[in-house]
């Protein structure tokens, strides 16, 4: 297992540089100068020149991409062109809201997705398929910002049991924390779980269907047995994937749930960044979010191999 | 049940052939839902054309002594926190997304369906580069991107699709080089190629019609996620810039009079996801659509249930055989009601000890005869008659009594051996669970005697081999595998189906071999599924003749394969390769009717070149003939059965 890990690793660390090259040359293209924002309007020219030195901006496209690809690599992602904080602090700070919207929202996608979409693959043509199946083409065309909108009008507004804003970190407070972002993990999770509900339904009955599961079946082993053991160690095999596909719609989707409980994650500094064109921390948090995703996408990787010994080196 | 599913070729398919794209709308209109969802689609996409005329009211004429009007006749939806008409907004709004969503989706296609078309269909050095980079730009966290792209551009709508169209263009792009690369390999476009044709024509004579369908899928669904996240963006006001309405920017700025009106956050919301859903219903409808146009539909036509006199019980007299079926009858569910009958009136015995096949081409009822005896029928399948095994009727047997049976004393192997083995588990772990079930071994001892009967079956290095994944099993290894797994609960039947079908010529002879000599050893009986007549030649004692789910001749082995009797078992022979050295084989020609085609009378009529009107007339039944002899050809003693095959 640390073999595969070590592949998989080793595997996405070209990746990430393709990642942050592409970061690097997209926010490089922004038109204006950052000089512009970083001095305002009127500075001077001695100053722009410093400046300008100061940050590199004459050398050639490589060298600065070198050069801050260096310092990346120490953990210094540079400073916000719009204040004095650095790339790195200000990415932290807005870090735990993020995670724990795209994991809760990824925890509420599996305990519902996962268990809803086993039983109605399993009893595919029933009542409670039917409806698990239309439940969940619905789900997955819901906005979880509306959602979350929804579901704060009576949890947080008329009966006021959860709070309506504000993020409380878990290190202050577990229940205050987990009340904090509960109606944003069940907004973020509904989508999540539509996706795996069907994705789950989709591979118990592809699997029920395999001659494997008849041939078990043939030498005795109960139906039970088959369902518990053969069928559903396979079935996780496409499920696990889709959670690989999932966190990237969760994050995408988090950014814009955060702002309908005032949420102070990347969403907010992102959106700042878009108004204030600070590259920087938008060069900061495109790549904390691919560092997630891969990181996540790891993880699938390795619980991949678990459950598909065709996947396992050696 | 793939007998079944071959007998399954439409009977529409013959009569009347349909052109493709008949046969695509006629799948598409069989969704009522995508129908549906596509009519709500047709009328939404006429708002941007026509929304401005109907729209009663301007969408951004504020009117600040009528804020917050319920729902009402001028305004329908009621008015803003200025005042404005929510109807006429959300008619702006819609036709914002759509057009927006449109410009979204033509960007991505047009970025990433051209690439992906040209690097697949090339390939070599500028695909690979081209993949690591769409790996890379998948890995990317996409509405993070999507924002980026925004801070670089500015925000606004066109910039906000924009930059959604990039992000997406990565599905369109991996299509498009998927197909490429298929065609690439396929035989036809290789054709095109030495005939000369140019890379663009081969591309477009090949390749796209090919991708047209699965384009038209993701277009579909790439619409609705642009919609999402269109509203998505311009709810965070990176999108639509207000007052223009649009259903993010509603809203918006609904959340901020939640407590005071939250009804205002119910038309946009409701619009989006209607909308989404019936991109999504569209998209589904038209996939599902495609596949069946590939492969036609199952018939849904209702069978008569025939009500064929059954086969007299066996003859013979004295102690029950080890296994005995009598009359058995296996109907299906299908699909739209309506019962199938693929097996009726079936009966035979096996002794201990010895080897009956069961003979036909396929889609005739062999298989399903064998799962009904193990009870294993798929659902919605259902057996009546008699099997007795060991003198207990096996049918209608509770679950726990039937599971003691299967691999216990009754084993089975299959066609498909890789496909039976679970790829999850490895081969020493699937025979100890035959080996724990029905030898009561404990785990340890269960290992050690999977690895003894690995050796038995002749897989060399058997202790290192069983603890591999069967994906490291070749074809008849895993075969080998499967009778090692068959014979764990020391069977005195086998139940062999097919199980020499699926492997290379010489493997065969060494399968079938290994089975007789197993049963040499072990004195245990094989029902031996099979069509080829060869097998039954060289390993069976007795031979079922089964056609279009009937027994049609029974007889000893030998005697029924030098001198057939029936019609159709002389046909079958006639079809062997070895009896036409050279010459071109002989066939039946036709095929065998599915369920719900049997012909009344005997159901061989239409093929058998000794057809008179009464064989079209009277239904058949299974007479004696003596020395164990056994045939339903009404003809016979009339004909030359050989007659007519050659
Ligand atoms: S009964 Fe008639 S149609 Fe049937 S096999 Fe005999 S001769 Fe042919």
């Amino acid at each position: 297992m640390l073999r595969l890990l070590a592949t998989r690793v080793a595997g996405l660390a070209p990746l990430l540089l393709i990642v942050s090259f592409l970061t690097f040359t997209m926010l490089h293209l922004v038109p204006g100068d950052i000089r512009d924002i970083i001095l305002g309007v009127d500075a001077t020219p001695e100053q722009y020149a410093e400046l300008g030195a100061k940050l590199g901006l004459d050398d050639p496209f490589l060298v600065q991409y070198g050069r801050w690809l260096g310092r990346a690599l120490q953990g210094d992602l540079g400073t916000s062109a719009y204040n004095s904080q650095t790339v790195v602090e200000a990415v932290l700070d807005t870090l735990p809201v993020t995670l724990s919207l795209t994991f809760g929202g990824m925890f509420v996608g599996l305990v519902i997705g996962v268990p809803a979409g086993v039983y109605a693959g399993l009893h595919r043509g029933g009542l409670v398929d039917r409806i698990a199946v239309l439940a969940a083409t619905v789900g997955q065309a819901l906005p979880n910002f509306w959602v979350a909108i929804l579901l704060a009008i009576p949890f947080a507004l008329w009966w006021r049991l959860l709070p309506a804003t504000g993020f409380t970190p878990p290190t202050e407070s577990v229940s205050a924390w987990l009340a904090s972002i509960a109606l944003a993990s069940v907004a973020l999770g509904t989508s999540a779980s539509a996706a795996l509900a069907r994705q789950t339904r989709g591979a118990v009955i592809d699997v029920l269907g395999r001659e494997y599961i008849r041939a078990a079946r043939a030498r005795g082993v109960s139906k039970r047995a088959v369902t518990f053991k053969h069928a559903l160690k396979n079935a996780a095999v496409p499920v696990v994937t889709t959670i690989g596909f999932q966190v990237n719609g969760l994050l995408g989707g988090a950014l814009i749930v955060e702002q309908v409980f005032g949420l102070h994650g990347f969403g907010a500094l992102a959106i700042d960044a878009v108004r204030t064109q600070d590259i920087p921390i938008m060069q900061g948090v495109v790549m904390m979010g691919t560092v997630i995703i891969v990181v996540v996408n790891i993880a699938v990787d390795v619980a991949y191999g678990y459950v598909n010994p065709r996947m396992r080196p050696g | 049940m793939s007998e079944l599913a071959a007998s399954a070729a439409s009977p529409e398919m013959g009569a009347a052939p349909l052109s493709g794209g008949a046969r695509l709308a006629r799948a598409f209109l069989r969704h009522r839902l995508a129908a549906w969802a596509a009519l709500y689609l047709l009328v939404l996409a006429a708002v941007p054309l026509i929304g401005p005329h109907i729209a009663p009211h301007d969408p951004v004429q504020t009117d600040l002594a009528r804020t917050f009007e319920g729902p009402g006749s001028e305004h329908w939806l009621g008015t803003d926190h200025l005042g404005r008409s929510m109807s006429s907004r959300i008619i702006a709004a819609t036709a914002v997304a759509l057009k927006a969503a449109a410009l979204g989706v033509g960007i991505a296609l047009v970025l990433g369906a051209p690439l992906g078309l040209v690097c697949g269909y090339l390939g070599g050095w500028w695909d690979r580069v081209a993949m690591r980079v769409v790996e890379a730009v998948i890995a990317l966290p996409a509405l993070l991107v999507a924002i980026a792209i925004l801070a670089i551009l500015g925000p606004s709508l066109t910039n906000a699709m924009i930059a959604l169209g990039i992000v997406n263009a990565t599905a369109f792009f991996r299509l498009m080089r998927g197909t490429a690369l298929e065609a690439r390999e396929a035989v036809y476009v290789d054709a095109a190629r030495v005939g000369g044709a140019s890379t663009p024509r081969i591309l477009a004579r090949h390749v796209l019609p090919n991708v047209a369908g699965p384009l038209t899928v993701q277009t579909t669904l790439t619409f609705a996620y642009v919609l999402l996240a269109e509203a998505g963006l311009s709810y965070i006001g990176l999108g639509v810039q207000p007052p223009q309405a649009s259903w993010g920017v509603m809203l918006a700025t609904a959340q901020n009079y939640l407590h005071q009106h939250p009804f205002m956050v119910a038309p946009p919301g409701l619009l989006i996801v209607f909308t989404v859903l019936a991109f999504n219903l569209l998209g589904d409808g038209l996939r599902d659509a495609l596949a069946r146009g590939e492969a036609p539909a199952g018939s849904r036509r209702r069978h008569r249930a025939t009500s064929a006199p059954p086969d007299a019980a066996a003859a013979t007299a004295g102690a029950m055989p080890l296994l005995r079926v009598v009359d058995l009858e296996v109907r299906f569910q299908a699909p739209r009601g309506g019962e199938l009958t693929v097996v009726s009136g079936v009966g035979f015995d096996v002794e201990a000890g010895r080897t009956v096949g069961l003979v036909g081409e396929s889609g005739c009822g062999k298989s399903v005869t064998a799962m009904a005896i193990m009870g294993l029928l798929d659902a919605g399948g259902q057996a009546t008659g008699s099997v007795a095994f060991g003198g207990q009727e096996l049918l209608g047997l509770p679950e726990p009594a039937l599971n003691r049976i299967r691999g216990g004393d009754v084993g089975m192997i299959f066609q498909e051996p890789s496909a039976s083995l679970n790829p999850a588990f490895t081969v020493k772990h699937q025979i100890g669970e035959a080996l724990r079930l029905h030898a009561g071994l404990n785990r340890r001892q269960a290992g050690s005697r999977a690895v003894e009967l690995l050796a038995q079956v002749g897989i060399p290095d058997a202790s290192r081999r069983a603890d591999d994944y069967p994906h490291h099993f070749s074809g008849g290894m895993a075969q080998r595998a499967m009778i090692a797994m068959a014979l764990a609960g020391d069977p005195k039947l086998l139940i062999a189906d097919e199980p020499s079908t699926a492997l290379d010529v010489t493997i065969q002879a060494q399968v079938l071999d290994l089975l007789s000599a197993l049963q040499e050893e072990r004195g245990m009986a094989i029902l031996l599924i099979t069509h080829d007549l060869g097998v039954i030649a060289d390993l069976c004692d007795e031979a079922l003749v089964m056609y279009a789910g009937q027994i049609i001749e029974r007889g000893p082995a030998a005697a029924l394969l030098t001198a057939p009797a029936h019609p159709y078992t002389a046909g079958l022979l006639a079809s062997m390769p070895q009896n036409q050295r050279g010459a071109s084989l002989a066939q039946i020609p036709g095929r065998v009717p599915p369920a719900w085609g049997w012909p009344a009378g005997c159901r061989f009529h239409p093929r058998c070149p000794h057809a008179t009107e009464a064989c079209a007339k009277e239904d058949t039944t299974l007479r004696h003939l003596g020395a164990g002899r056994w045939n339903r050809c009404r003809r016979i003693g009339e004909i030359d059965v050989a007659e007519g095959w050659r």
